[in-house]
């Protein structure tokens, strides 16, 4: 065989590798969410939805996908809400102020999540304001805050300077060269920012566990909890939602926008 | 990144203004829920820890004394050693991955990209629980390694420190990916072709030009990796023994269990400490002959 | 054969030939460019050469070894690349120590033969410089000393000057030229710079739309294009409509004009006239005809160019473009009548 051919099958094989460690769980939780008996066994021994309907029809869980869905919502937005002035005053005006507070922004998202989880739950039991579901949303928004923070500012790095000189030497005003050049270049790292911010607080578990645990039970907390105490296979199924709305969110997000320009790449990429 | 230092460009008139009214709202959260948070760790861990989870303010150096406790010391030093062979594992495998990737036509591109995000958008939770059942005695992979003959009889794959490895590196790896990905995207194609004209085999040309040039981002990706894995905690919880447990363990152990915040708080300290020194070595390394 | 030879060789892009069944002979020692404008295929080829590109079908051999399949590590061509990719973790002495360094020679044997490399680009003492630290044209010469360090049997060249300026260009031409005369190696240099091609190349190969359309000394082609696409690309051509006649005479609006034979076959009634402007020779309206192959146009322009003057003429069958030197300038203005000969000889006609 040559060389050549060599290599490329050694790629291929490595990948292939990579590609089905990193599905090999996904395909286990899926698996094990269609078995129809109560034991927690892989491959399945024959295909049901009988779970599927009990995690549906159980208030306890439906509470628990509100919750999670309210808290990774708000965390969501109120985190891209921060980010992006921020990122705008780095992007527009170079001052050392908003340079700090970007760099403070994105501090907590590099500490370890064990210390970030005893940060909160001493900062919410300082003021008195124990165990509420916006606890969680807000110690995620300010938890995530560096992911939102890096994708704007390589979304406003690729908007070009001259473009906006431009559009204001044709008479367009700060808000007007906002409007034409800045808000539809950034609309796809906003979007992109929002989806990754929902995500990662929607999977959050110690975090939330740390801040509110004993009152509201996210779906990590309580897919964590049923573990603990007893298998129950529900909990595949709620596993299931959590990596189709994975998939799903991101996957829309590389229908509408140019994925590898999301996450980076700058070099113009051949089909 | 601009060149320039910020005081070289002549402020408009109204920028400040503009910049304060944008500025407020951001200033007041970041006040609020970073700085705020990070003051009251140092003054928790200062505390005087009463029983019942409860503590009073104060300021003593008892629970920083009991940092120098040699059990706790060990278990520091065996999460340093976990974290570090979890970077490198990690990095062997993400560093080609992000490489390989990084040169594929776009739509295999984008199907790489959309998969690492799903993987990475799983909750901790849902991956130590998937690794349970596929290294469970009853699990697909105990099977097939008796089928082979590799195994006598059917026995659990966990818990143990190899399960801890493989979960954390799991754990780690899309975020790894995705970490690299700009930076190996950049990374000139004619560098290893050079290279190849000059008689590199693929490779020593792996070796010889494409890792050094990546070196800073190499270098930032491992610090990323040990950050996130010296203080894990479901997984060496669950997929490890007692003696496989990390800082982390011990330390939300120390503040859910015992109730003893405090002694969390100062505990939580020590690893930001470690974090921000780490965080500060590894910009001196890339500063170091940063590639121009 | 002794050198390079590629046989028919193509390169299909999803469809799309980039080179398409190129044929060609290159003698050892011999300095070759492949001219040709963006697009054309001629850096394609030359990957291929190089072993960075895998051919969809033909053969490239060397002194008569069949070498298609050997992966670039195996051929070992230097190659100065357009970016010229110098490594920038490595020292300038190190960037050109790279293949010694592959091929394990000894410490003293790599240092010996640095310094003699850096001497013949004239960059001696450098070798401890970083790459940041060295200008545009250090950079040039530091890339080329790396890719000879190897001593290889075919030096390869992309576009290596075209991020320089005008000056500093010409100064880095002559420099290859001398070096290439001294070091007796076969090389191919890829670029869009007619000039370039012209000043440095023993035979050049103007390619395009993925063929080769001539391959001959520089002189040659300049003088004899071999079709159309040549006669645009290298050097200024007058395009002139005509119909032809039969092998020697063709029509341009109502004068009938004697060229140089054209082949038998393949040209059709419509046909189109190529002369260069230098050609194009004024002449004094009171003087008597001299010759039958004579157009009358208008003067739509005229340049001063200093050296040269460029006038723009109209004509029935177009607008001729013809350069007079200064010292010979007639005195005629714009909007005048002007009568110019076209030589038999330097007229070709092509297909349309």
């Amino acid at each position: 065989m040559n060389p050549a051919l060599m290599a490329t099958w050694a790629r291929r094989g490595f990948m292939g590798l990579v590609g089905a460690f990193i599905a090999a769980p996904l395909v286990v939780v899926a698996g094990v969410s269609f078995n129809p008996t109560r034991r927690m066994s892989f491959p399945p021994t024959s295909l049901s939805l009988v779970w599927y309907r009990d995690f549906f029809g159980d208030p306890d869980w439906m509470a628990s996908l509100r919750a999670t869905l309210t808290i990774s919502a708000s965390a969501a937005l109120l985190s891209v809400a921060v980010a992006l002035p921020i990122a705008y005053a780095v992007w527009r005006y170079h001052s050392r102020l908003s340079k700090a507070m970007a760099g403070m922004g994105a501090s907590l998202f590099l500490l370890p999540g064990v210390v970030l989880a005893v940060m909160f739950s001493a900062l919410w039991g300082v003021t008195g304001h124990v165990g509420r579901i916006e606890n969680v949303a807000f110690s995620h928004a300010a938890v995530f805050l560096g992911i939102p923070l890096s994708l704007l500012a390589v979304g406003f790095d690729s908007i070009d300077l001259g473009l906006m000189e431009a559009a204001r030497t044709m008479g367009a005003g700060e808000a007007d060269a906002f409007r034409l050049v800045v808000r539809p270049a950034m609309t796809p790292y906003i979007v992109c920012a929002i989806a990754y911010v929902f995500v990662l607080s929607m999977n959050e578990y110690l975090i939330a566990y740390m801040v509110a645990g004993f009152s509201v039970q996210t779906l990590p907390i309580r897919i964590f909890t049923n573990m603990r105490t007893g298998y129950e296979p529900t909990m595949c199924v709620a596993a299931v939602l959590f990596m189709v709305v994975g998939f799903c969110v991101f996957g829309s997000l590389a229908l509408i926008g140019d994925l590898p320009r999301l996450m980076g790449r700058l070099r113009p990429l051949r089909d | 990144m601009s060149l320039a230092p910020p005081a070289a460009k002549p402020r408009r008139q109204g920028e400040g203004l503009a910049q304060a009214v944008i500025l407020a709202g951001p200033a007041i959260f970041l006040a609020a829920f970073c700085v705020t948070p990070l003051v009251l760790l140092v003054q928790l861990s200062l505390s005087h820890h009463q029983d019942g989870g409860l503590w009073s303010p104060g300021f003593e150096l008892t629970q920083y004394r009991a940092l120098g406790e040699p059990t706790f010391l060990r278990v520091v030093g065996f999460s340093l050693a976990l974290a570090a062979s979890a970077a490198a594992l990690t990095l062997s495998l993400a560093f080609p991955a992000a490489y390989f990737i990084s040169r594929m036509r776009r739509r295999a591109q984008v199907a790489w990209l959309v998969f690492i995000l799903g993987a990475l958008s799983l909750s901790e939770v849902l991956i130590v629980f998937a690794f349970q059942v596929l290294l469970s005695s009853g699990g697909a992979l105990v099977k097939a390694l008796v089928d082979l003959g590799l195994m006598a009889a059917p026995q659990s794959l966990y818990p143990n420190l190899g399960a801890v490895l493989v979960g954390l590196v799991y754990l780690v790896l899309p975020y790894v990916i995705l970490f690299l990905y700009p930076a190996v995207s950049r990374l000139d194609e004619e560098m290893p072709q050079a290279a190849a004209t000059m008689g590199a085999s693929p490779l020593r040309t792996f070796f010889l030009v494409t890792t050094p040039l990546m070196r800073g981002p190499l270098v930032s990706a491992a610090a990323l990796v040990v950050i996130f894995t010296v203080s894990s905690y479901l997984t060496p919880l669950v997929l490890g023994r007692p003696e496989n447990w990390t800082v982390g363990v011990h330390l939300s152990n120390t503040a859910l269990d015992a109730g003893d915040m405090p002694l969390a708080a100062a505990q939580a300290v020590l690893l930001v400490t470690a974090v921000v020194g780490l965080l500060g070595l590894v910009r001196w390394i890339g500063g170091q002959r940063a590639p121009a | 054969m002794f050198g390079l030879a590629i046989d028919r060789l193509s390169k299909t892009y999803q469809g799309q030939p980039a080179v398409d069944a190129v044929s060609l002979a290159i003698p050892h020692g011999q300095f070759v460019c492949f001219l040709g404008p963006s697009g054309c295929g001629k850096t394609t080829l030359l990957r291929m050469i190089a072993g960075l590109e895998a051919p969809t079908s033909g053969s490239i051999s060397l002194n008569g070894r069949d070498i298609t399949q050997d992966p670039p590590n195996v051929r070992k061509f230097g190659m100065v690349f357009q970016s010229l990719a110098l490594f920038p973790h490595l020292t300038v002495g190190e960037n050109v120590a790279f293949s010694l360094r592959l091929q394990g020679r000894t410490g003293s044997e790599r240092r010996d033969r640095v310094d003699a490399l850096l001497k013949l680009v004239r960059l001696s003492g450098l070798e401890k410089r970083a790459i940041g630290e060295l200008s545009g044209g250090q950079r040039q010469r530091v890339a080329i000393a790396r890719a000879l360090a190897q001593e290889p049997q075919v030096f390869l060249l992309d576009e290596p000057f075209s991020a320089l300026d005008a000056k500093l260009r010409e100064e880095m031409q002559a420099e290859l030229r001398q070096l290439q005369e001294q070091l007796k190696i076969t090389t191919i240099l890829v670029t869009h710079d007619q000039r370039e091609a012209m000043t440095l190349a023993d035979s050049i190969v103007v390619m395009g739309e993925g063929r080769i359309q001539q391959h001959g000394a520089p002189s040659d082609v300049y003088r004899a294009p071999a079709n159309r696409f040549v006669a645009n690309f290298v050097g200024l051509s007058n395009l002139l409509q005509v119909e032809v006649l039969d092998r020697q005479t063709v029509r341009l609006g109502e004068r009938v004009l004697t060229v140089t034979p054209m082949p038998e076959a393949g040209l059709g009634a419509r046909a189109v006239l190529s002369i260069r402007p230098e050609n194009v020779q004024l002449a004094d309206p009171a003087a008597p005809c001299v010759d039958s192959n004579t157009v009358v146009g208008r003067i739509a322009s005229i340049r001063d160019m200093g050296a040269n003057m460029e006038v723009q003429l109209d004509c029935d069958g177009g607008r001729l473009l013809t350069v007079v030197r200064s010292r010979e300038w007639i005195g005629a203005v714009a909007g005048e009548e002007a009568r110019v000969w076209l030589p038999k000889e330097d007229c070709r006609v092509f297909g349309a």
